[in-house]
């Protein structure tokens, strides 16, 4: 059978979380021309509460379409953590928002911390790009798909005007995804 | 061809737009509206023609979308769940008017409790409505099954409304790579919707039926109805080899896996099927000859179809993700069509999973397939049984002692 690696990015609702797993679905499945796909859940609210979006990426047919035992998870926020850092895979890694998560999820896999938005806010000037900062701090850890397909996948979803504040978030997740696992 | 990453919803979209409807009567409902939001944002960038009406319910809706389509124009809607519910009187309405109209419905289960996930429990209510049902299991399939549906709705052996299914969700949400077919190529496959004489002109006003009618003429045109429904069987395959000679991706009656050889089989609609088949790989890689049948088309029922596949299996788990008295309804269902033929017929035992969208895992179809076998053995099927766990039954506690209820029942003074 396929081999099959997945993602599941969660926080808080509006924090950009669903638009980072189709960027790295349309990264592995447009750019790199492999299986993938991408499905969302959330609660009844619109802004705010927990929400997460997972990714599925295989050289296969992908049959169902849901994530059942994840690689990779992202926590941007305690209750995300609390609700969906389960069901991660054994020797699995789950990436942590240093500021926002205080409690960690317990299980058999490794735990990384990032102060993601701290980064998005600080180092980039702008919190909106904290999703894309954690997707390339995913890609950048994983290797799922490439630092160059990630890059443009990401390109192509934002508006023009917004490509180099895109870009610099982009590299600035990518390196520090990277040297976490140094 | 362009092969681009779309929800179920999108695909729902596309698959509108391709088909070129003219009229698109709305109301909104989760997980339903990313699909009306995308045909009303390609409206207000003038990249479609069409008109789009909002109204103020779903029986407002259907209404409308019956006397379009009634006079002649290509309508779209779509719906959900307690919306579909609502608009239910008005089902039975235009599938009488004869009105060739294209649903998209997102299944979810209805409340009470309310819910947001998907079960078929909406769906399956209106399945004595006269509209024809056709359940899709991928984002693909969705947009693909809207291009037939208009062919099956238009097509003058038919002419009824269809309804095309999807799961909230697990398609509604689900972003998967969907290969949107050239413009060109689907006008060649769904020409523009040909009426014949029925049309509205103002100048030259006509009545298309009387309102009241006694028992013997109201006995005729229903059952014409009925008659034109059992006509879609043929008419889908039909249209289903056309699909495939144009596009080149085939739909027939029944989706079937690994069937011909396998002494067990399993019976599912929609999106969770895809599990079923991933469990199916998994399996037959421990030496179990186990196969899946998901009908696409449930409205009219394809019983002969079934009857062919089900023919010689020892057991069939008929997994039913919607629950009625007496068992599942594709249960009743499908022992209904089994039980005119003197033949020897399979034993069907009746699972209730994937209600409110509760996952069904890999481990619980191994245990359908041996709850299946044991069965055979046995001679007799136990009673439908639900999908459930231990830990979700302690879930289930736990809620219920923070709400405080008491479970038993009230003491009688003596």
């Amino acid at each position: 059978m396929a081999e099959r690696y997945e993602i599941r990015f969660s926080g808080a609702g509006g924090q950009g979380l669903i638009t980072a797993g189709i960027i790295l679905a349309e990264a592995a499945a447009i750019i790199e021309g492999k299986s993938a796909l991408q499905s969302q859940s959330y609660g009844p609210e619109a802004r705010g509460g927990a929400s997460k979006s997972e990714v599925i990426i295989s050289d296969g047919p992908i049959d169902y379409p849901k994530a059942t035992i994840v690689d990779a998870c992202l926590a941007m926020t305690q209750e995300a953590a609390d609700k969906y850092a389960n069901g991660i895979k054994k020797g699995g890694l789950l990436l942590l928002d240093d500021d926002f998560v205080k409690t960690e999820p317990e299980g058999d896999f490794t735990i990384y911390r990032l102060p993601i938005m701290r980064m998005a806010k600080e180092d980039i000037g702008r919190e909106i790009v904290a999703n894309v900062i954690a997707l390339a701090a995913v890609i950048g850890m994983t290797g799922v798909v490439s630092k160059e397909a990630g890059e443009e996948a990401v390109v192509r979803r934002v508006p023009p005007a917004f490509k180099e504040l895109n870009q610099k978030a982009f590299a600035l997740g990518y390196e520090k995804g990277k040297a976490l696992l140094n | 061809m362009t092969r681009t990453l779309l929800t179920g919803n999108g695909a729902a979209a596309w698959g509108m737009r391709l088909a070129r409807a003219d009229y698109l009567p709305a109301f909104p409902i989760t997980p339903q509206t990313e699909i009306i939001e995308t045909v009303a944002s390609w409206i207000n960038r003038n990249e479609i023609e069409c008109r789009m009406t909002t109204l103020e319910s779903e029986h407002s809706m259907l209404t409308a979308a019956g006397a379009a389509a009634a006079t002649g124009v290509r309508v779209f809607s779509a719906t959900s769940s307690q919306g579909l519910l609502y608009g239910m009187e008005m089902l039975y309405t235009v599938a009488g008017w004869r009105a060739p109209l294209v649903l998209v419905n997102v299944s979810r289960g209805l409340a009470a409790p309310i819910t947001l996930e998907p079960d078929h429990n909406d769906i399956l209510a209106a399945r004595d409505c006269g509209a024809l049902q056709i359940h899709c299991a991928t984002c693909q399939e969705v947009l693909d099954s809207i291009l037939l549906a208009y062919r099956l709705a238009e097509d003058w052996r038919v002419r009824l409304p269809v309804i095309v299914n999807l799961d909230g969700f697990y398609l509604s949400f689900t972003r998967e790579p969907v290969q949107i077919p050239e413009a060109a190529a689907v006008n060649r496959f769904l020409p523009p919707f040909d009426s014949g004489n029925l049309c509205f002109r103002a100048s030259a006003p006509t009545s298309q039926a009387v309102a009241v009618l006694g028992g013997g003429p109201y006995s005729y045109f229903r059952y014409q109805a009925y008659l034109a429904a059992m006509n879609a069987l043929g008419v889908f395959e039909e249209i289903g080899q056309e699909f495939r000679k144009q596009f080149g991706r085939s739909y027939d009656l029944l989706d079937t896996y690994h069937c011909d050889d396998a002494d067990i089989l399993f019976v599912m609609l929609g999106s969770f099927a895809t599990k079923a088949r991933e469990a199916v790989d998994h399996l037959r890689a421990s030496g179990q000859a186990v196969g899946l049948v998901r009908p696409r088309l449930l409205r009219p029922f394809p019983k002969m179809a079934l009857q062919r596949v089900l023919a010689g299996k020892q057991g069939v788990a008929v997994i039913d993700q919607n629950l009625s008295p007496g068992g599942g309804f594709l249960y009743t269902e499908l022992a209904t069509a089994l039980y005119d033929q003197s033949t020897a017929k399979p034993l069907l035992v009746n699972f209730i999973g994937g209600l409110g969208g509760r996952d069904i895992s890999r481990e619980e179809f191994f245990e359908i397939a041996a709850e299946t076998r044991r069965a055979v053995t046995a001679g007799t099927a136990p009673l439908p049984r639900l999908l459930f766990t231990a830990a979700e039954l302690r879930e289930v506690r736990k809620l219920q002692a923070i709400a405080g209820s008491r479970r038993e029942p009230p003491r009688r003074e003596p």
